[in-house]
Protein backbone atom coordinates (compact mmCIF):
# COMPACT_ATOMS: atom_id res chain seq x y z
CA UNK A 1 0.00 0.00 0.00
CA UNK A 2 2.78 2.35 1.07
CA UNK A 3 4.76 1.40 -2.06
CA UNK A 4 1.82 2.28 -4.25
CA UNK A 5 1.60 5.76 -2.65
CA UNK A 6 5.31 6.35 -3.22
CA UNK A 7 4.95 5.18 -6.83
CA UNK A 8 2.06 7.61 -7.38
CA UNK A 9 4.05 10.50 -5.85
CA UNK A 10 7.08 9.73 -8.02
CA UNK A 11 4.83 9.56 -11.09
CA UNK A 12 3.20 12.90 -10.20
CA UNK A 13 6.61 14.53 -9.65
CA UNK A 14 7.84 13.19 -13.00
CA UNK A 15 4.79 14.60 -14.78
CA UNK A 16 5.26 18.01 -13.11
CA UNK A 17 8.92 17.95 -14.17
CA UNK A 18 8.03 17.03 -17.77
CA UNK A 19 5.37 19.73 -18.07
CA UNK A 20 7.60 22.45 -16.63
CA UNK A 21 10.47 21.33 -18.88
CA UNK A 22 8.30 21.64 -22.00
CA UNK A 23 7.01 25.08 -21.00
CA UNK A 24 10.49 26.14 -19.92
CA UNK A 25 11.95 25.16 -23.27
CA UNK A 26 9.22 26.97 -25.20
CA UNK A 27 9.77 30.09 -23.14
CA UNK A 28 13.52 30.00 -23.72
CA UNK A 29 12.99 29.56 -27.45
CA UNK A 30 10.44 32.35 -27.59
CA UNK A 31 12.80 34.69 -25.81
CA UNK A 32 15.48 34.04 -28.41
CA UNK A 33 13.51 35.72 -31.19
CA UNK A 34 13.87 39.46 -30.87
CA UNK A 35 11.28 41.76 -32.39
CA UNK A 36 12.56 45.17 -33.41
CA UNK A 37 10.20 48.04 -34.21
CA UNK A 38 11.40 51.31 -35.70
CA UNK A 39 9.21 54.40 -35.91
CA UNK A 40 9.67 56.02 -39.30
CA UNK A 41 9.76 59.77 -39.73
CA UNK A 42 8.60 59.39 -43.32
CA UNK A 43 5.24 58.56 -44.85
CA UNK A 44 4.22 54.98 -45.54
CA UNK A 45 4.93 55.11 -49.27
CA UNK A 46 8.20 57.01 -48.80
CA UNK A 47 9.33 54.44 -46.24
CA UNK A 48 8.56 51.50 -48.54
CA UNK A 49 10.28 53.16 -51.48
CA UNK A 50 13.21 54.18 -49.28
CA UNK A 51 13.68 50.63 -48.03
CA UNK A 52 13.68 49.31 -51.59
CA UNK A 53 16.41 51.77 -52.57
CA UNK A 54 18.30 51.14 -49.33
CA UNK A 55 18.20 47.39 -49.89
CA UNK A 56 19.86 47.85 -53.29
CA UNK A 57 22.49 50.14 -51.80
CA UNK A 58 23.21 47.58 -49.07
CA UNK A 59 24.04 44.94 -51.68
CA UNK A 60 20.79 43.03 -51.33
CA UNK A 61 17.57 42.81 -53.28
CA UNK A 62 13.86 42.59 -52.67
CA UNK A 63 13.15 38.95 -53.51
CA UNK A 64 9.42 39.11 -52.90
CA UNK A 65 6.85 41.62 -51.83
CA UNK A 66 3.51 40.96 -50.20
CA UNK A 67 0.97 43.74 -50.53
CA UNK A 68 -0.91 42.93 -47.35
CA UNK A 69 -3.06 46.05 -47.83
CA UNK A 70 -4.17 45.07 -51.31
CA UNK A 71 -4.81 41.47 -50.32
CA UNK A 72 -6.88 42.57 -47.32
CA UNK A 73 -8.80 45.06 -49.46
CA UNK A 74 -10.59 41.93 -50.77
CA UNK A 75 -12.01 41.46 -47.28
CA UNK A 76 -13.11 45.10 -47.07
CA UNK A 77 -10.28 46.20 -44.74
CA UNK A 78 -8.43 49.42 -45.62
CA UNK A 79 -4.92 49.63 -44.19
CA UNK A 80 -1.35 50.42 -45.22
CA UNK A 81 0.87 47.37 -44.77
CA UNK A 82 3.54 45.74 -46.88
CA UNK A 83 6.01 42.94 -46.28
CA UNK A 84 9.32 42.83 -48.09
CA UNK A 85 11.50 39.75 -48.27
CA UNK A 86 15.08 40.80 -48.66
CA UNK A 87 18.28 38.90 -49.24
CA UNK A 88 20.99 38.15 -51.66
CA UNK A 89 21.55 34.94 -53.61
CA UNK A 90 25.25 34.70 -52.72
CA UNK A 91 24.61 34.95 -48.99
CA UNK A 92 21.65 32.61 -49.45
CA UNK A 93 23.88 30.04 -51.15
CA UNK A 94 26.36 30.14 -48.27
CA UNK A 95 23.62 29.85 -45.65
CA UNK A 96 21.72 27.05 -47.41
CA UNK A 97 24.97 25.15 -48.06
CA UNK A 98 25.74 25.31 -44.36
CA UNK A 99 22.24 24.29 -43.28
CA UNK A 100 19.36 23.77 -45.76
CA UNK A 101 16.82 24.25 -42.95
CA UNK A 102 17.43 28.04 -42.87
CA UNK A 103 14.67 28.68 -45.42
CA UNK A 104 12.40 29.36 -42.47
CA UNK A 105 14.37 32.52 -41.65
CA UNK A 106 15.84 33.46 -45.04
CA UNK A 107 15.06 35.73 -46.86
CA UNK A 108 14.70 38.27 -44.09
CA UNK A 109 11.20 39.66 -43.75
CA UNK A 110 10.73 43.39 -43.17
CA UNK A 111 7.27 44.66 -42.46
CA UNK A 112 6.14 48.25 -42.99
CA UNK A 113 2.80 49.34 -41.59
CA UNK A 114 0.86 52.42 -40.63
CA UNK A 115 -0.94 52.83 -37.32
CA UNK A 116 -2.80 56.00 -36.34
CA UNK A 117 -1.08 57.89 -39.15
CA UNK A 118 2.43 56.87 -38.04
CA UNK A 119 4.59 54.52 -40.12
CA UNK A 120 6.50 51.73 -38.43
CA UNK A 121 9.02 49.19 -39.64
CA UNK A 122 9.33 45.94 -37.78
CA UNK A 123 11.32 42.76 -38.18
CA UNK A 124 12.72 39.87 -36.22
CA UNK A 125 16.40 40.34 -35.58
CA UNK A 126 18.01 38.01 -38.16
CA UNK A 127 20.61 36.55 -35.76
CA UNK A 128 17.90 35.71 -33.23
CA UNK A 129 16.02 33.72 -35.87
CA UNK A 130 19.06 32.16 -37.51
CA UNK A 131 20.26 31.27 -34.01
CA UNK A 132 17.83 28.37 -34.09
CA UNK A 133 19.86 26.69 -36.82
CA UNK A 134 23.18 24.88 -36.50
CA UNK A 135 26.12 26.06 -38.59
CA UNK A 136 28.92 28.53 -38.02
CA UNK A 137 28.38 30.31 -41.33
CA UNK A 138 24.66 30.64 -40.62
CA UNK A 139 25.43 32.34 -37.30
CA UNK A 140 27.91 34.71 -38.93
CA UNK A 141 25.40 35.61 -41.62
CA UNK A 142 22.84 36.32 -38.92
CA UNK A 143 25.16 38.79 -37.21
CA UNK A 144 26.03 40.50 -40.50
CA UNK A 145 22.38 40.77 -41.43
CA UNK A 146 21.60 42.30 -38.01
CA UNK A 147 23.92 45.19 -38.82
CA UNK A 148 22.71 45.60 -42.38
CA UNK A 149 19.03 45.62 -41.48
CA UNK A 150 19.62 47.89 -38.48
CA UNK A 151 21.47 50.38 -40.71
CA UNK A 152 18.78 50.14 -43.35
CA UNK A 153 15.86 50.72 -41.02
CA UNK A 154 17.80 53.20 -38.89
CA UNK A 155 17.81 55.63 -41.81
CA UNK A 156 14.09 56.15 -41.33
CA UNK A 157 14.17 57.00 -37.63
CA UNK A 158 16.30 60.10 -38.16
CA UNK B 1 -31.31 10.12 -86.34
CA UNK B 2 -31.84 13.83 -85.92
CA UNK B 3 -32.98 13.45 -82.32
CA UNK B 4 -29.86 11.42 -81.50
CA UNK B 5 -27.63 14.15 -82.92
CA UNK B 6 -29.58 16.81 -81.06
CA UNK B 7 -29.33 14.84 -77.83
CA UNK B 8 -25.63 14.32 -78.29
CA UNK B 9 -25.04 18.05 -78.83
CA UNK B 10 -27.24 18.88 -75.81
CA UNK B 11 -25.29 16.51 -73.55
CA UNK B 12 -21.97 17.85 -74.82
CA UNK B 13 -23.16 21.40 -74.05
CA UNK B 14 -24.36 20.34 -70.59
CA UNK B 15 -21.01 18.73 -69.83
CA UNK B 16 -18.99 21.69 -71.12
CA UNK B 17 -21.12 24.21 -69.23
CA UNK B 18 -20.65 22.25 -66.00
CA UNK B 19 -16.86 22.52 -66.20
CA UNK B 20 -16.36 26.24 -65.59
CA UNK B 21 -18.10 26.66 -62.17
CA UNK B 22 -16.19 23.66 -60.86
CA UNK B 23 -12.75 25.08 -61.67
CA UNK B 24 -12.78 27.48 -58.72
CA UNK B 25 -13.91 24.63 -56.48
CA UNK B 26 -11.11 22.38 -57.77
CA UNK B 27 -8.52 25.09 -57.17
CA UNK B 28 -9.78 25.76 -53.65
CA UNK B 29 -9.61 22.03 -52.94
CA UNK B 30 -5.88 22.32 -53.65
CA UNK B 31 -5.98 20.04 -56.70
CA UNK B 32 -4.69 22.58 -59.23
CA UNK B 33 -4.03 26.31 -59.47
CA UNK B 34 -6.83 28.43 -60.91
CA UNK B 35 -4.30 30.22 -63.13
CA UNK B 36 -3.41 26.87 -64.70
CA UNK B 37 -7.05 25.78 -65.02
CA UNK B 38 -8.05 29.11 -66.58
CA UNK B 39 -5.58 28.74 -69.43
CA UNK B 40 -5.72 24.98 -69.93
CA UNK B 41 -9.38 24.25 -69.23
CA UNK B 42 -11.59 27.34 -69.06
CA UNK B 43 -10.55 28.95 -72.34
CA UNK B 44 -10.68 25.65 -74.31
CA UNK B 45 -14.13 24.93 -72.83
CA UNK B 46 -15.46 28.34 -73.92
CA UNK B 47 -14.04 27.74 -77.41
CA UNK B 48 -15.64 24.28 -77.51
CA UNK B 49 -19.04 25.68 -76.48
CA UNK B 50 -18.76 28.22 -79.30
CA UNK B 51 -17.88 25.40 -81.72
CA UNK B 52 -20.89 23.32 -80.60
CA UNK B 53 -23.14 26.37 -81.08
CA UNK B 54 -21.57 26.81 -84.52
CA UNK B 55 -22.23 23.16 -85.40
CA UNK B 56 -25.85 23.53 -84.21
CA UNK B 57 -26.28 26.60 -86.43
CA UNK B 58 -24.76 24.69 -89.37
CA UNK B 59 -27.08 21.71 -88.80
CA UNK B 60 -30.02 24.11 -88.40
CA UNK B 61 -30.83 22.86 -84.89
CA UNK B 62 -32.46 26.18 -84.05
CA UNK B 63 -33.85 24.89 -80.75
CA UNK B 64 -30.40 24.06 -79.34
CA UNK B 65 -28.99 27.38 -80.53
CA UNK B 66 -31.91 29.25 -79.00
CA UNK B 67 -31.73 27.40 -75.69
CA UNK B 68 -27.96 27.87 -75.38
CA UNK B 69 -27.80 31.52 -76.40
CA UNK B 70 -30.85 32.36 -74.26
CA UNK B 71 -29.24 30.53 -71.35
CA UNK B 72 -26.08 32.61 -71.72
CA UNK B 73 -27.98 35.91 -71.92
CA UNK B 74 -30.38 35.08 -69.08
CA UNK B 75 -27.50 33.72 -66.98
CA UNK B 76 -25.53 36.94 -67.33
CA UNK B 77 -28.53 39.12 -66.47
CA UNK B 78 -29.40 36.86 -63.52
CA UNK B 79 -25.81 37.23 -62.27
CA UNK B 80 -26.39 40.99 -62.09
CA UNK B 81 -29.32 40.28 -59.74
CA UNK B 82 -27.09 37.98 -57.67
CA UNK B 83 -24.33 40.59 -57.64
CA UNK B 84 -26.60 43.31 -56.25
CA UNK B 85 -27.27 41.15 -53.19
CA UNK B 86 -23.68 39.84 -52.89
CA UNK B 87 -22.03 43.25 -53.24
CA UNK B 88 -24.46 44.81 -50.76
CA UNK B 89 -23.80 41.91 -48.39
CA UNK B 90 -20.05 42.36 -48.76
CA UNK B 91 -20.27 46.07 -47.99
CA UNK B 92 -22.50 45.40 -45.00
CA UNK B 93 -20.01 42.82 -43.73
CA UNK B 94 -22.13 39.72 -44.19
CA UNK B 95 -19.64 38.18 -46.63
CA UNK B 96 -16.05 37.36 -45.63
CA UNK B 97 -14.52 38.58 -48.88
CA UNK B 98 -14.98 39.92 -52.38
CA UNK B 99 -15.17 36.65 -54.31
CA UNK B 100 -14.83 37.94 -57.91
CA UNK B 101 -11.69 39.86 -56.86
CA UNK B 102 -10.32 36.75 -55.18
CA UNK B 103 -11.02 34.72 -58.32
CA UNK B 104 -9.19 37.38 -60.35
CA UNK B 105 -5.98 37.32 -58.30
CA UNK B 106 -6.01 33.53 -58.33
CA UNK B 107 -6.59 33.43 -62.09
CA UNK B 108 -3.68 35.76 -62.77
CA UNK B 109 -1.58 34.17 -60.03
CA UNK B 110 -0.96 37.48 -58.27
CA UNK B 111 -2.29 36.86 -54.80
CA UNK B 112 0.82 38.31 -53.10
CA UNK B 113 0.53 41.54 -55.10
CA UNK B 114 -3.21 41.83 -54.56
CA UNK B 115 -5.86 42.83 -57.09
CA UNK B 116 -5.40 45.28 -59.95
CA UNK B 117 -7.63 46.31 -62.84
CA UNK B 118 -6.71 43.24 -64.94
CA UNK B 119 -7.27 40.75 -62.15
CA UNK B 120 -10.58 42.46 -61.35
CA UNK B 121 -11.61 42.19 -65.01
CA UNK B 122 -10.57 38.53 -65.13
CA UNK B 123 -12.41 37.77 -61.88
CA UNK B 124 -15.61 39.51 -62.95
CA UNK B 125 -15.49 37.89 -66.40
CA UNK B 126 -15.10 34.46 -64.81
CA UNK B 127 -17.88 35.17 -62.32
CA UNK B 128 -20.28 36.26 -65.07
CA UNK B 129 -19.27 33.34 -67.27
CA UNK B 130 -20.15 31.00 -64.40
CA UNK B 131 -23.57 32.66 -64.29
CA UNK B 132 -23.88 32.12 -68.06
CA UNK B 133 -22.77 28.48 -67.72
CA UNK B 134 -25.41 27.80 -65.07
CA UNK B 135 -27.85 29.58 -67.39
CA UNK B 136 -26.97 27.22 -70.28
CA UNK B 137 -27.53 24.17 -68.06
CA UNK B 138 -30.88 25.42 -66.78
CA UNK B 139 -32.07 26.51 -70.21
CA UNK B 140 -31.17 23.19 -71.86
CA UNK B 141 -32.82 21.20 -69.08
CA UNK B 142 -35.92 23.28 -68.37
CA UNK B 143 -36.68 24.87 -71.73
CA UNK B 144 -39.54 27.30 -71.10
CA UNK B 145 -39.08 27.24 -67.35
CA UNK B 146 -41.34 27.96 -64.44
CA UNK B 147 -40.31 30.40 -61.72
CA UNK B 148 -40.38 27.77 -58.95
CA UNK B 149 -37.91 25.69 -60.97
CA UNK B 150 -35.51 28.60 -61.09
CA UNK B 151 -35.88 29.24 -57.37
CA UNK B 152 -35.10 25.59 -56.64
CA UNK B 153 -32.17 25.67 -59.08
CA UNK B 154 -30.73 28.82 -57.47
CA UNK B 155 -31.14 27.31 -54.02
CA UNK B 156 -29.31 24.15 -55.07
CA UNK B 157 -26.40 26.19 -56.52
CA UNK B 158 -26.22 28.22 -53.29
CA UNK B 159 -26.22 25.10 -51.11
CA UNK B 160 -23.64 23.47 -53.37
CA UNK B 161 -21.43 26.54 -52.96
CA UNK B 162 -21.83 26.58 -49.18
CA UNK B 163 -20.69 22.97 -48.78
CA UNK B 164 -17.88 23.19 -51.35
CA UNK B 165 -14.15 23.44 -50.58
CA UNK B 166 -14.43 27.19 -51.30
CA UNK B 167 -16.00 27.98 -47.92
CA UNK B 168 -13.48 25.74 -46.17
CA UNK B 169 -10.58 27.58 -47.77
CA UNK B 170 -12.15 30.91 -46.78
CA UNK B 171 -11.89 29.67 -43.20
CA UNK B 172 -15.59 30.04 -42.43
CA UNK B 173 -16.64 26.36 -42.38
CA UNK B 174 -19.56 24.77 -44.23
CA UNK B 175 -22.56 27.10 -44.57
CA UNK B 176 -20.32 29.81 -43.11
CA UNK B 177 -21.24 28.75 -39.59
CA UNK B 178 -17.85 29.91 -38.28
CA UNK B 179 -18.24 33.42 -39.72
CA UNK B 180 -19.60 36.12 -37.39
CA UNK B 181 -22.82 34.88 -35.76
CA UNK B 182 -23.06 31.92 -38.11
CA UNK B 183 -26.11 32.99 -40.13
CA UNK B 184 -25.06 36.13 -42.03
CA UNK B 185 -23.11 34.38 -44.77
CA UNK B 186 -25.71 31.66 -45.40
CA UNK B 187 -28.52 34.23 -45.46
CA UNK B 188 -26.73 36.42 -48.02
CA UNK B 189 -25.76 33.46 -50.21
CA UNK B 190 -29.28 32.01 -50.16
CA UNK B 191 -30.95 35.35 -50.97
CA UNK B 192 -28.40 36.09 -53.72
CA UNK B 193 -28.92 32.68 -55.34
CA UNK B 194 -32.69 32.95 -55.02
CA UNK B 195 -32.41 36.26 -56.86
CA UNK B 196 -30.28 34.54 -59.50
CA UNK B 197 -32.63 31.58 -59.90
CA UNK B 198 -35.84 33.58 -60.01
CA UNK B 199 -34.42 36.11 -62.50
CA UNK B 200 -33.06 33.29 -64.66
CA UNK B 201 -36.36 31.41 -64.79
CA UNK B 202 -38.39 34.61 -65.23
CA UNK B 203 -36.33 35.50 -68.31
CA UNK B 204 -36.24 31.98 -69.76
CA UNK B 205 -40.00 31.69 -69.32
CA UNK B 206 -40.18 34.41 -71.98
CA UNK B 207 -37.05 33.73 -74.06
CA UNK B 208 -37.72 29.99 -74.45
CA UNK B 209 -41.43 30.29 -75.18
CA UNK B 210 -42.81 27.09 -76.73
CA UNK B 211 -39.76 24.91 -76.00
CA UNK B 212 -40.55 22.12 -73.52
CA UNK B 213 -38.10 20.65 -71.02
CA UNK B 214 -35.46 18.09 -72.03
CA UNK B 215 -37.52 15.10 -70.90
CA UNK B 216 -40.47 16.11 -73.10
CA UNK B 217 -38.15 16.90 -75.99
CA UNK B 218 -36.76 13.36 -75.80
CA UNK B 219 -40.24 11.80 -75.48
CA UNK B 220 -41.76 13.84 -78.30
CA UNK B 221 -38.96 14.66 -80.72
CA UNK B 222 -41.23 16.45 -83.16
Amino acid sequence: MKNLKIQKMVLALMMVFMVTSVFGATKTRAQQTKLITVKSTKSFNATVEGIKKGVANAGMMVLAEIDQDKILSMTGLTINAKSLFIGNPTVGKTAFSDNPAVGLAIPIRINVYEKHGVTYINYFEPSSQLGFFKGEKVKMIGQKMDKKVAMLTGMFSK
Amino acid sequence: MNIQKKLLLTFILLLLAAVSPNLFVISQAGIAQLSFLAVNVLIPVIILISIVIGISIFLKYKEIVRLTVNGIIAGIIATVALEIIREAGFRLGTMPGDLPRLMGVLMLNRFASGPNIWSDLAGWAYHFWNGAAFGIIFSLLAGQSKVWQGILYGLLIGIGFMISPVVKSLGIGIFGFEFKNGYEFATTVVIAHLAYGSTLSFLLMRFNKGIPNLWLRIKNPN
